[in-house]
């Protein structure tokens, strides 16, 4: 890899570390890793490898304040990895990547924890603009924070993708031939986990039908994620609205059951 | 940007007929776009701290409209504005819109003794829209536009990418922007109809229910376990992989799922990670050991 494509691929790391805090257009591994196949010439495995990182991570998020492992500079690296070593897009080579990409997922993890101690101390500087009362000198933090955010990932992953030259070479020179196919089977079974990471988020109570629908209509009849999602979609909307006239019904059912006893009681007097 | 303050003759005179409104200036469309785009730019994750979470971002997208607002204020009234904005904020970028666009309406229509019901009225928003913004974008849609994308660009396709992208930033993008129109102009009598809570349920309803189906599909799809023992007896050799298909395609991939499933209630989410790594490794020893293929 030469010094400009390691240049641009680590500017390209330091846009989406700011667009991940900032505008959150690019934070999902399929969107950060086709770019770097773009820079460095092998879209192919690019695309196949942010593929099944985007599956394997895809219930993984920062929410309510958790700091998950870094998907962005993992995507960078597992497809930087695989396509630089001449692996490409086999089984070995998705495999080095998805292993790479966890392991620098893991590693980046421990970086923005600093990041966030860093970022403590833009408060006692926004209360002190604030007592200025100059509206636009909040705008200050702002650029600052976001140079910050863009260095945070830019340097190391220019360090990371530089210098690894030669080094995963030689450790997939080591590793025997068939144990990098295993993993590369093994890779194959890790959508479950992102899988299984979204259902506890998404499946409450009553949705089991729903998830076997879904099952269903891959399995037998072999419908890809398309066509799944707008038979969902109708079907959902469908559901919505009888659920709606069924409240309706019970709605109307108490309240003439309410007039009936007022009748009642108006016969009575 | 200073020019920004400046105040058409227009402004002014329809400012002189709303008393009631001081010495404040009406919010302009042109004002609702800035702080969109301030939004769009900053988010809300750069400047986030341990003890004001989002504050400093939520300021700074507040900032066109206080500008507005407090362009011949004193310095006191100022200051006030700007702290009381640094209070602690935590919500989600994409649903963070509509707080903006309420917060905004309100602070146009409160007398400065009335303020605290702008404090209010942030916190009382910001728990259940992230609740919102979480579950219906950050996994829901997302989930379903980076699933749709996936299956393409396994393939090798670069619509993969390009399809993930404009699903879910033309929601994302449409729900921000007209989160904020919509909260300034009917933002108050919407939160007190009680209307808000039965479309929002709706909305969460409808997209969970898809979310679901989708994901059925996806453990079907991506999830790849096959067994590679052959069991031989005598003559006739009985593949495990056939014996399973006969009883369901692709009921190995259901059942793991389900299993990691579980087990995540015996197990804190941030060990999911030593999972991943467990995975490979046990997933490498099998297939090394010709039971997986």
């Amino acid at each position: 890899m030469s010094f400009v494509q390691a240049l641009l691929i680590s500017l390209w790391a330091g846009y989406c570390s700011y667009d991940d805090q900032g505008p959150q257009m690019l934070r999902r591994p399929l969107l950060v890793g086709p770019i770097i196949g773009l820079i460095l010439g092998d879209m192919k495995t690019a695309l196949i490898i942010s593929g099944t990182l985007e599956l394997m991570w895809m219930g993984l998020g920062n929410m309510a304040g958790y700091q998950t492992p870094d998907m962005i500079v993992g995507t960078i690296v597992g497809v930087s990895v695989s396509i630089t070593s001449g692996t490409g897009s086999t089984p070995q080579g998705i495999a080095a990547g998805v292993a790479a990409a966890t392991t620098v997922a893991v590693l980046v993890q421990q970086l923005l924890l600093f990041a966030r101690f860093v970022r403590q101390l833009f408060e006692p500087w926004a209360d002190k603009i604030a007592l200025t009362g100059d509206f636009d000198g909040i705008m200050k933090i702002n650029i600052v924070a976001v140079i910050f955010q863009f260095m945070l990932r830019a340097i190391p992953t220019f360090l990371v993708v530089y210098f690894q030259k030669g080094v995963v070479d030689k450790v997939l020179a080591v590793i025997p031939k068939n144990i990098l196919s295993g993993l590369g089977i093994a890779a194959s079974i890790l959508p479950a986990v992102g899988l299984a990471i979204l259902m506890t988020m998404m499946m409450k109570g009553t949705l089991w039908p729903f998830l076997i629908l879904g099952f269903v209509l891959s399995t037998y009849l072999k419908l890809s994620v398309l066509p799944v999602t707008l038979i969902a979609l109708s079907f959902a909307i469908i559901y919505m609205f009888v659920m709606e006239i069924m409240d309706n019904q019970k709605e109307m059912a108490t309240k003439s059951a309410v007039t009936q006893v007022d009748d009642e009681e108006e016969y009575d007097l | 940007m200073s020019k920004d303050v400046q105040i058409t003759e227009e402004e002014l005179n329809a400012n002189k007929n709303t008393q009631n409104k001081g010495t404040y200036q009406k919010i302009t469309r042109k004002d609702l776009n800035k702080i969109y785009w301030r939004l769009q730019i900053f988010g809300l994750g750069l400047t986030s701290t341990n003890d004001n979470m989002q504050a400093i971002a939520f300021l700074t997208a507040m900032v066109p409209a206080l500008k507005r607002l407090y362009a011949k204020a004193d310095l006191k009234t100022r200051v006030k504005a700007m702290q009381r904005h640094l209070m602690m904020f935590l919500s989600q970028n994409t649903a963070s819109g509509m707080i903006l666009g309420i917060t905004t309406a309100i602070e146009e229509t409160t007398n400065e003794d009335e303020k605290e019901a702008v404090i209010a009225v942030k916190a009382g928003m910001m728990g259940p829209l992230a609740g919102i913004g979480d579950s219906v974008f950050k996994i829901t849609i997302q989930a379903i536009a980076g699933s749709i994308g996936a299956a393409y660009a396994l393939q090798g396709n670069f619509l993969g990418p390009i399809l993930m992208f404009i699903i879910y930033n033309a929601i994302n993008i449409a729900v921000k922007y007209y989160g904020i129109i919509a909260g300034y102009e009917k933002g108050i009598q919407y939160i007190q109809s009680g209307e808000q809570a039965k479309v929002m349920q709706k909305i969460i309803n409808v997209s969970t229910m898809v979310g679901v189906i989708v994901l059925g599909s996806l453990i079907a799809q991506y999830v790849k376990i096959n067994v590679g023992t052959v069991i031989r007896m005598d003559k006739t050799t009985i593949k495990i992989q056939k014996l399973l298909d006969g009883i369901m395609p692709q009921l190995l991939p259901l059942l793991f799922t389900l299993f990691l499933y579980k087990l995540q209630d015996y197990m804190p989410r941030k060990y999911m990670i030593w999972l991943i790594f467990g995975i490979l490794a046990l997933g490498t020893v099998l297939a090394v050991g010709g039971i997986l293929v």
